[in-house]
């Protein structure tokens, strides 16, 4: 499995970048002096970081990205992109058959992530922050724009997306019978822009992790039939 | 329930606490009847090995009796007597089905991890920290076993618990490390550290077709030990290695080396902490990558390095030169135990390999703080503690 990000947009110019990393670095050494501040300042330093080595400011692109249209948020250069893939022991018409049938998806998908169909073509996810957790981090529609199957079912979100994406799934045959390879290829405008994305990554809990996660969980459940269960407390007390 | 519980570096506590209990269809909660403390434990216990949270239960060498099983188990009963593999195996992934369990891609729920820090995640393993699954461990006096079908071998009324225990781990990771050194008639055989692995991979290296074994160590009792099996010893304290290995094979260098001491040096989270506990695990552990280093500096030209010793993080100064000039194999990896715990069965009944022999102290799983304290010092001839719970 593998999953990689491409930030390739820059709209800050290279002397302001270099400032920007300085300022980061400054951020930094007054977190190590004020312990009482070092959470907030060390974020702040990350952001101010990741602006300068990125070349993005998402203040600067704040205008064009604000909207959740699929053309305006993720045309040309804009939105992140993700790839992720893993190789599922089982043919690649259970794989595609399980896939296109969300009711059967959303049982292998993390516990946080939740949908809904609403036809054939759409539906309604919406992302938890924790397990059991009534609140929602984002809530998006998605259609299916695309579906040739056993081969690739491709998606966009509609206006309502608090995280707009498109992208597709394809499926094709592993070589030497072991199965279905499935790569997922999306873009996305993650909620604060690019800097909230890398700022999510540095902590582990990037769009790469969660569809790595996803694409984990969905093997497991075509191989086993279910997860593997530990419960939260299993060997800490 | 009774288990003994990692608080620390240095700080293992016998506690009481919940028994655990069935969590999917295949699971069988078993109740120990005897464990042991591996080398490996002794990482964790040196506070080497990132994801240990306080109150993780240790252990992965047990053996028990089936209490409780799951709806969906098919080949276990209550009552049954079984030892249980290390590393946890799903049976159906392709890496399973390939024979390399303990690379099975879907027994570790925590793979996230790895697979930044290792591009891959291994199998889950019991009582070795969250990175590996967060699976409790087996020095407890009951423990839950997943895929229950899939790895517990049921043992024989003939066999004591102390002649099956070691089918658990070492017996197998010592038999794999000599298979890995593919030993055509006549071969000689090195092996760095003559603790319990390196005492089975001796067994297993004349098993296997070796004329000689070489065993290189420091500890009297565990040199004693190889020659009780048939092995020629050095005392890397009191002897040069390269020297004597030379010596002792005309100038050409043994055919295959063993490392079965490894290193205690593990990854953690960002990068520059990686690289800061790799240098500081070094720092304190030359000693044992020196190992490494004599094998590869030792080894005859066209032959095998085998590792069985459990390396996490990134090492210094390889001589990788040295392994490329002399056209070395490096063979490696966490012990496929599945593949071995039948045919070793069968040489333990035959009365070919006595794995009792590595057993020096026994003791009350109570008495499991002292145990580990009295095993990493090498103290009173330490060589393997078994704990009855």
């Amino acid at each position: 499995m593998h999953a990689a990000s491409l930030h390739d947009h820059q709209n800050v110019s290279p002397t302001e970048r270099v400032l920007t990393v300085l300022a980061g670095l400054g951020a930094l050494a007054l977190a190590a002096q004020l312990p009482r501040a070092r959470g907030p300042l060390t974020a702040v330093s990350g952001a101010l970081m990741l602006r300068g080595a990125t070349g993005y400011c998402p203040a600067y692109a704040a205008a064009s990205t604000r909207t959740a249209s699929t053309r305006d948020a993720l045309a040309g250069p804009r939105g992140s992109h993700l790839r992720a893939a893993t190789t599922i022991a089982q043919p690649v018409e259970t794989v595609y058959a399980f896939w296109r049938n969300l009711d059967h998806l959303s049982k292998a998908l993390p516990s946080t992530i939740t949908i809904e169909r609403l036809d054939d073509r759409r539906s309604r996810w919406s992302l938890a922050p924790a397990t059991g957790s009534a609140a929602t981090l984002a809530t998006w529609t998605a259609e299916i724009i695309n579906d040739e199957p056993e081969r690739v079912i491709g998606w966009r979100t509609l206006d309502d997306a608090d995280i707009v994406s498109a992208g597709s799934v394809q499926f094709k045959d592993a070589p030497a019978g072991q199965g279905t390879e499935v790569l997922v290829h999306m873009q996305y405008s993650p909620p604060f822009g690019r800097v909230g994305a890398g700022v999510a990554r540095v902590f582990g809990r990037g769009a790469d992790a969660v569809v790595d996660q996803c694409l984990r969980d969905v093997k497991r459940y075509l191989e086993l039939g279910r997860q593997v269960t530990l419960r939260a407390d299993a060997i800490s007390r | 329930m009774q288990a003994v519980c990692w608080y620390g570096a240095h700080d293992v506590r016998v506690m009481d606490v919940p028994d655990p209990y069935i969590e999917d269809s295949d699971d069988v909660i078993l109740r120990v009847r005897l464990t042991a403390i591996c080398g490996s434990d002794l990482h964790l216990y040196g506070g080497f090995i990132p994801g240990m949270k306080r109150g993780d239960i240790l252990g992965h060498e047990f053996l028990g009796e089936v209490v409780e099983i799951g709806s969906g188990v098919k080949t276990l009963a209550v009552g049954d007597r079984v030892v249980v593999p290390f590393a946890i195996a799903c049976g159906r992934c392709v890496s399973c089905r390939r024979d390399l369990w303990a690379l099975c891609d879907n027994s570790n729920p925590n793979a996230g991890t790895l697979q930044t820090l290792y591009g891959a995640s291994g199998s889950g393993l019991f009582g070795y920290s969250h990175l590996y699954g967060g699976f409790s461990g087996g020095q407890a006096e009951y423990v839950r076993v997943p895929f229950a079908d899939i790895g517990p071998l049921r043992l024989p009324p003939h066999i004591t618990d102390e002649q099956g225990l070691f089918l658990s781990d070492i017996l197998p990771t010592g038999y794999m490390a000599a298979e890995n050194c593919d030993l055509r008639g006549g071969d000689v055989v090195a092996v760095w550290g003559a603790g319990p692995v390196g005492q089975f991979a001796i067994r297993s290296a004349f098993l296997l077709g070796a004329s000689r074994v070489i065993a290189i160590d420091r500890v009297a009792a565990r040199l004693a030990m190889a020659t009780a099996a048939g092995a020629e010893t050095i005392d890397f304290m009191a002897q040069k290695v390269y020297d004597t290995l030379m010596d002792l094979t005309g100038g050409r260098g043994p055919d295959a080396c063993i490392d079965a001491v490894g290193l205690e040096a593990h990854g953690t989270g960002s990068i520059g902490a990686r690289y800061d506990r790799v240098k500081q695990a070094m720092w304190m552990t030359t000693d044992r990558l020196q190992a490494l280093r004599q094998a590869i500096h030792a080894c005859r030209k066209g032959g095998v390095i085998s590792i069985p010793g459990v390396y996490g993080g990134f090492l210094d100064k390889v001589p990788m030169g040295a392994a490329f000039a002399k056209g070395l194999s490096l063979k490696m990896g966490q012990t496929h135990v599945h593949r071995y715990m039948a045919p070793l069965l069968a040489h333990i009944e035959a009365g070919t390999i006595d794995p009792t022999v590595v057993i020096s102290h026994r003791a009350p799983l109570a008495d499991a703080a002292a145990a580990y304290d009295t095993f990493l010092k090498k103290e009173d001839a330490c060589t393997k503690v078994v704990l009855r719970p």
